[in-house]
């Protein structure tokens, strides 16, 4: 029996996604229950509240669902010629309660790589659709930037002004000015005033150990305060087993498992999964029927496909100087010089150049691994010496790079982990290697005396997407432009595994713009 | 990683993305720092062994301490204590420096010079034991990065200061006269008619 009355709709998920398209939807007036599988994060937990913070990061607090394994975790196992080991936390703010923040636009190429490069798909929306949601997004998640980007369009002046930029930050500045590059001020979801009830950033560093100040704009501290003020019902330690659908095959709610392991059914009227580029692909593959065999909207096949992780690695500069690793936002200063699809290249599409951070002392220990006698004099040579370029580049979608279900590995209550598989493509191989090659630039214009790269596929997974695509075509995608899928009315997706293509930016800016504008054509659409 | 170079590289090297077993345990073996009070799960013949490891591990050297000197290793038999693998696996690596060090040395591993124990930890970083070795590294490593007095010489040593990401520390805010040439630029991005 339905646990109370039927919420107009229901949402899966209660990360980056799931909390803005809740907040929205309140609004407009919806009533709205989110199910979210993690709870909220205990303040007193977070790493950098502590003095071993970098211990903490490791064990309680590591971004990998498999190695943190709590029980509100699901096994995540990673194969591939290139496995990436996906950063994703089960908790009220998801995955970005230690996010780096970075708040990038997508360019309207972006939206058009096929026609313009023969590359992955078009999105079946433009720029100017999502245009007015960064707009929101932005003001929300109260980001710190500044307007006038000539590489570009043109946007509102950022609600605070950009983040502290220290030596580091200057350093890369005059790198890029030698270099005769654009670039400008990385835009970032941490506050650099006071706002709306947050302290300023005072630069603790280290943006993945979580903010135990609440200037890191998750989730959790930007859209759920307000999303419950505004009516949502969040229910935590929800964990969704299935989606259900009445006897005309639409969506009709859920079965899920409270923390205890006992088993609900909620009924809504609409149906919004928010669960993550992976999460996402998970529930709708357990959530087969008989009239679904290959899993819930997957008559195109292509649910847990097209899995995209960004062409990514990292080119660290060690500098005679201090690099003030430990202060500072996780972005300085970025450069989309190199964004667009140059003829002379060997490969299409482009990447970033971000000029960020450096490293702290067990990580730059584990990094070198040095022992012995030499262990000191190699940690005193970098620590606080080195800085890191952040590449990242535009992922080719590809049908073999997929999650799928894995029965061998079961969380808690005895639903099935996840396996990624993940290949690099070779028009992703070339990127990378030439970003290498301008990171190696820009750390020796800005005085680097040497620099390391981490190679052409560190297997990061920071951005997990492209599982759910969205699409005009219901054979090659999941969802149509509105979120909707294609096969079940009722059911809307929308987070990361909905972006056709990654972009080669930092996606957290538009998988949240993407919600924002998902919460109004679900609401609508409500008359469907 | 390509280590310390100047010049870019003539072709990337593919990144390896080992996955040790013992990390997918590693979120139940936090242990607070007033948690580690004394051993738990080795013998105090098999704690000298370890001690001996971590001193060869992190040798004290100018005002750093040793690793054994900071109790590292207690860090290390703590932590893996909360698992059932760590704890095999840690003993086993306990046991089989100490086979190795009497089978080489007819003696203890604790009582070989140092010459002689890291020649037998060098040893163990290849072949199928090395697991065992990085195990140990970064078990060791935790236990010294994380003690009060290994931060303070940190903060001595390279200017790292240890308590910034804890309290916050003041920083340069941007300086937007460094953006004068770059203003000065016309737009660069692809224009997309109907986007």
């Amino acid at each position: 029996m339905p646990d109370r009355a039927d919420p107009d709709v229901l949402v899966i998920g209660a990360g980056a996604a799931g909390a803005a398209l809740s907040w929205r939807l309140a609004t407009k007036g919806a009533s709205v229950l989110c199910l979210e599988e993690g709870d909220w994060v205990d303040r007193d937990s977070i790493p950098k509240g502590h003095l071993d913070w970098e211990v903490r990061g490791r064990h309680y607090w590591n971004p990998a669902p498999s190695i943190r394994d709590r029980d509100v975790d699901y096994a995540v196992t990673n194969a591939g010629e290139n496995p990436v080991d996906p950063f994703m936390y089960s908790a009220v703010g998801g995955s970005t309660i230690g996010f780096g923040a970075q708040y990038w636009r997508l360019q309207p190429s972006d939206f058009r790589t096929r026609t313009l490069d023969e590359f992955g798909v078009d999105w079946p929306i433009a720029y100017d659709d999502l245009a007015p949601y960064y707009d929101i997004n932005e003001r929300e998640s109260g980001v710190s930037g500044l307007a006038g980007d000539p590489t570009g369009p043109e946007r509102p002046q950022p609600a605070l002004p950009p983040n502290a930029m220290g030596a580091t930050g200057r350093r890369w500045a005059q790198g890029f000015e030698r270099l005769g590059w654009y670039w400008w001020p990385q835009d970032s979801a941490i506050v650099s005033r006071d706002y709306r009830g947050r302290p300023a950033c005072i630069n603790r560093s280290q943006c993945a150990f979580g903010c135990p100040q609440k200037s890191l704009s998750s989730a959790d501290v930007t859209y759920w305060p307000p999303a419950l003020e505004a009516g949502v019902e969040l229910r935590v330690r929800a964990r969704v087993r299935r989606i259900v659908l009445d006897r005309r095959g639409r969506a009709a709610g859920v079965e899920y498992y409270d923390a205890e392991g006992r088993l609900h059914e909620q009924r809504a009227a609409r149906v919004v999964l928010c669960a993550g580029g992976i999460g996402a692909p998970r529930l709708l593959l357990m959530s087969a029927t008989e009239g679904h065999p290959d899993g819930l909207a997957n008559s195109s096949g292509q649910v847990g496909r097209n899995f995209m992780v960004h062409a990514q690695t990292l080119v660290a500069g060690r500098f005679p100087d201090s690099t003030e690793a430990y202060a500072g936002t996780v972005g300085a200063m970025s450069s989309r010089q190199f964004y667009e699809t140059d003829p002379d290249n060997d490969f299409v599409r482009g990447f970033i150049v971000a000029g960020n951070r450096g490293y702290s002392p067990l990580l730059t220990a584990l990094q070198f691994r040095e022992w012995g006698d030499a262990h000191h004099e190699k940690l005193e040579h970098h620590l606080d010496h080195d800085a890191t370029v952040y590449l990242c580049g535009d992922d080719e979608p590809e049908e073999h790079n997929r999650v799928e279900l894995d029965h061998g590995r079961l969380d808690e209550f005895g639903l099935p982990g996840v396996t990624t598989s993940y290949t690099l493509s070779e028009n992703s191989r070339r990127m990378v290697e030439a970003a290498i090659v301008r990171g190696t630039e820009l750390c020796m214009a800005a005085g680097a005396e040497s620099v390391r790269d981490f190679g052409v596929a560190p297997g990061f997974g920071w951005h997990l997407l492209g599982t759910a695509r969205m699409g005009s075509d219901p054979g090659a995608s999941v969802i149509d432009a509105d979120h909707r899928a294609h096969d079940v009315p009722g059911l809307y997706v929308a987070d990361g595994s909905s972006m056709p293509t990654g972009g080669a930016v930092n996606p957290a800016n538009t998988i949240q713009a993407m919600a924002l504008r998902a919460a109004d054509r679900v609401w609508d659409g409500r008359d469907d | 990683m390509a280590f310390d170079r100047t010049e870019p590289p003539g072709e990337a090297v593919l990144a390896e993305t080992p996955e040790a077993a013992y990390s997918l345990e590693f979120g139940r073996t936090y242990v607070a720092p007033e948690e580690v009070r004394e051993f738990v799960l080795l013998s105090e013949a098999q704690q000298r062994t370890l001690a001996a490891w971590a001193e060869r591990l992190i040798p004290a050297a100018d005002s750093w301490p040793s690793a054994d000197e900071v109790d590292a290793h207690m860090y290390a038999d703590n932590s893996a204590a909360r698992s059932p693998l760590l704890r095999s696996m840690l003993l086993r690596a306990v046991e089989l420096v100490e086979r190795q060090a009497r089978a080489a040395h007819g003696h203890a591993f604790a009582e070989c010079d140092a010459g002689a124990r890291e020649q037998l930890l060098g040893a163990l970083t290849e072949g199928e034991d090395a697991v065992l070795f990085d195990l140990v590294l970064e078990l060791v490593f935790e236990g010294y990065y994380r003690d009060p007095r290994v931060l303070e010489v940190v903060e001595e040593r390279t200017g790292f200061r240890v308590k910034a990401p804890v309290e916050g520390v003041a920083l340069e805010p941007f300086d937007e006269s460094l953006l004068e040439r770059v203003k000065g630029l016309p737009p660069m991005f692809r224009e997309v008619r109907d986007a």
